[in-house]
């Protein structure tokens, strides 16, 4: 049965939804992989490796039988594999370059002549000759690396048979992956076999994802591949520390994740792609918005070399906010709110980011007060839940009862605005602010951060005092529940032109709150 | 195609679609149904970052249900208007009210036969006047009236074959 659903995986994946297992395949013979994607610039190269022996071997990737047409079709590519060498910063001044053409179907037999016959002609030239990998020796290969890791519990063969059966069109079941992710990296893992989980875990994770690769669903791609990565790093962690071998499987996940995160970029691009392609709920499509900017956003932020991507994004930006054509849904999209407003701060402007932030401030002291009777999801709650409760509360009518609530993202933000010395707006919302309770999520150990669900942990509430920041912005304190008064982390408030330049650009500090955010959504 | 999110609305992607796999004919009892397809449709133009506003959106199942309910009523008069082959009238300016007259009544009907192959006749609702006079017509037949009778159940025992043999069941 194995063999038969790498098989069928196989022979419905295209080039892009195989790499990052191709990849894993080489790490795990102990190549160093130096660059795996697509690029203008990649010259045929999909895959940049040093083997072992300090050979520098470059991969073409296709997918499907290749006969005589595809052959020639893709000649051009396949001449630049052979004839031009690689470039990379990494590679040293001399080495013995072999280039490959890999695919995960078959080489028909015209076409492999053709290949010998090039081949020969290479050679004389004083090029490597081309050498062949096809689906059979894929096959062979990632059946190797995953073969002592299928699920055969009851439970786990069922995860992993709802993941794999899917559309592949939005419907990635996070939480269903997580727990499988976990299965395949069980605690108090060596880091022997760390090495080997690791590697699995990213084979896995390519076949789950196949469907999701055919349908260009990117953004399942990005959750899935973040989600792989953090995984290996929890396990790593845990485990005491990385070696080579797990740092290049975490490389490799966190590399596909960056790349679907710039073909989803890619796709917003085209404005046509946020116009709705079926009737659609307009505060689905708002919200899908507003995910799609933000991982747009992100991507700019992550490449800031490219200012035309990130002119353009704020200009969306712009008639999006103009528009209302933006939903925030709840906590969890803090994420996405910090992206947009940095990218517009980065690119001069600081005004529409400062909309974002004080809306986003408004939305949580209006609708977070401790007992409110319409407060926002909580950071736990994804999206599509979020909309799926709006959905219902429309044909409620009953009266709405007042919940304890409280917020996890009002003390990022109000030191996001302090950073900011936006001390006018904090003082207007001083008193709804101090009356909100506050959520700081709190792992027992670093490596918590990093899980989709952290068991052990405590959720710490306290609240903002009121004297302390009408006294000076610079001295933000927050009493905790056990009315133990701390002071937040040091924040730079001189006037001094250099802490000036930094006040519209994300600091450190705001960065690691971020990360902290995203991952209070991440650890349930 | 935009992948964000994924590629619907998850309200409209959760209304379940039951397929009519049988084709277009069935029989339901003793009577075969032709289905016809009737649909109703509703228009709206996308625009960029755009979707359909929340009472609107909420609202075109509900035209939808409306002008769907309003097709199938319309049709459902239009069949009831049709004379059902299970009832009939005879009056007494088609003729006397006799043996041959019965035969030629029946001709219309549906019979339906019991396990072992007898006729079920129909029920007839008569005046004491109209039952003396057709039992009297039916004490003595002639032996062409027992023919034509003969014939008639033969016909109708064809029919309800036929009937019988194409019944199925509808998803």
């Amino acid at each position: 049965m194995k063999e038969r659903l790498v098989d069928d995986w196989l022979t419905r994946i295209n080039e892009r939804g195989y790499q990052t297992a191709f990849g894993q395949v080489l790490a795990a013979q102990g190549f160093s992989i130096l660059r795996i994607g697509h690029s203008a610039y990649e010259h045929g190269k999909d895959v940049l490796a040093v083997a072992p022996n300090g050979e520098i071997h470059c991969y073409q990737l296709k997918d499907g039988d290749i006969d005589i047409g595809a052959f020639e079709h893709d000649f051009g590519q396949i001449s630049a594999l052979v004839q031009a060498r690689p470039s990379h910063p990494s590679l040293p001044a001399d080495y013995i370059y072999r280039p490959f053409l890999v695919t995960n179907g078959l080489f028909t037999d015209p076409a492999l002549d053709r290949i010998l016959h090039h081949n020969l002609g290479w050679e004389k030239l004083g090029f490597s000759r081309l050498e062949l990998h096809d689906g059979r020796w894929l096959h062979r290969h990632f059946t190797d690396l995953s073969l002592d890791f299928w699920p055969t519990s009851p439970p786990d063969v069922r995860q992993f048979r709802r993941l794999y059966l899917v559309d592949g069109r939005g419907d990635l079941d996070s939480e269903t992956f997580a727990r499988f992710m976990g299965s395949l990296l069980p605690p108090d893992l060596s880091r022997r076999e760390l090495e080997r989980h690791a590697a699995a875990v990213n084979i896995f994770a390519s076949y789950i994802l196949g469907e999701f690769y055919r349908q260009n669903d990117h953004w399942s791609v990005f959750r899935a591949w973040t989600m792989t990565a953090a995984a290996i790093a929890c396990a790593s962690e845990r485990s005491g520390g990385a070696n080579d071998a797990v740092n290049a499987s975490f490389t490799l996940a966190r590399d596909a994740a960056r790349e679907a995160l710039g073909a989803l970029a890619a796709e917003c691009q085209d404005e046509n792609a946020f116009k709705p392609t079926h009737l659609e709920w307009d505060e689905y499509t708002r919200v899908r918005n507003a995910v799609a900017m933000g991982a747009w956003a992100a991507w700019c932020l992550l490449y800031p070399e490219d200012r035309g991507k990130a002119r353009a994004c704020i200009s969306m930006l712009e008639r999006f906010v103009r528009d209302g054509r933006l939903g925030f849904w709840g906590e969890s999209c803090l994420p996405f709110v910090c992206a947009l407003s940095w990218l517009a701060e980065r690119e001069g402007e600081v005004g529409q980011a400062k909309r974002l932030w004080e809306g986003w401030l408004q939305a949580i002291v209006s609708q977070q007060q401790r007992q409110s009777p319409n407060p926002l999801p909580d950071a736990y709650t994804s999206a599509e839940d979020a909309l799926l409760k709006i959905a219902d509360s429309l044909s409620d009518n009953e009266p709405k009862r007042r919940v304890a609530t409280s917020s996890y993202s009002l003390l990022p933000l109000v030191l996001l605005l302090v950073n900011r010395n936006y001390k006018s707006e904090l003082e207007t919302n001083w008193k709804a602010i101090s009356q909100v309770t506050l959520t700081v999520f709190k792992p027992d150990d670093k490596a918590g951060y990093l899980e989709w669900r952290c068991a052990k942990r405590i959720g710490d509430g306290s609240i903002f005092q009121a004297t302390a920041i009408m006294e000076g912005i610079g001295r933000v304190s927050f009493v905790a529940q056990d009315g133990q008064t701390s002071v937040c982390p040091p924040i730079r408030l001189a006037i001094s032109p250099d802490v000036r330049a930094r006040v519209f650009a994300p600091s450190d500090l705001e960065y690691s709150w971020l990360a902290r955010c995203r991952l209070q959504t991440a650890s349930r | 195609m935009f992948a964000a999110l994924g590629f619907s609305d998850p309200l409209i992607s959760q209304i379940p679609i039951r397929p009519q796999k049988e084709g277009n004919r069935a029989a339901v009892g003793d009577s075969p149904i032709t289905y016809r397809k009737k649909s109703v449709s509703c228009k709206w133009s996308p625009e960029i970052g755009r979707g359909i506003p929340t009472e609107k959106f909420f609202d075109i199942p509900l035209k939808l249900g409306k002008e769907m309910a309003l097709k199938q009523a319309k049709d459902v008069f239009t069949l009831i208007e049709k004379p059902t082959p299970h009832t009939g009238t005879i009056s007494k300016d088609e003729g006397p009210l006799n043996l041959d007259l019965w035969i030629s009544k029946m001709d219309s009907f549906e019979i339906n036969f019991d396990e072992n192959g007898v006729p079920l006749w129909p029920q007839f609702f008569l005046t004491e006047d109209a039952r003396a006079e057709i039992l009297q017509s039916m004490s003595s037949p002639a032996p062409e009236q027992v023919q034509k009778l003969a014939e008639l159940v033969a016909k109708k025992r064809t029919e309800f074959d036929e009937r019988e043999t194409r019944r199925r069941l509808v998803d």
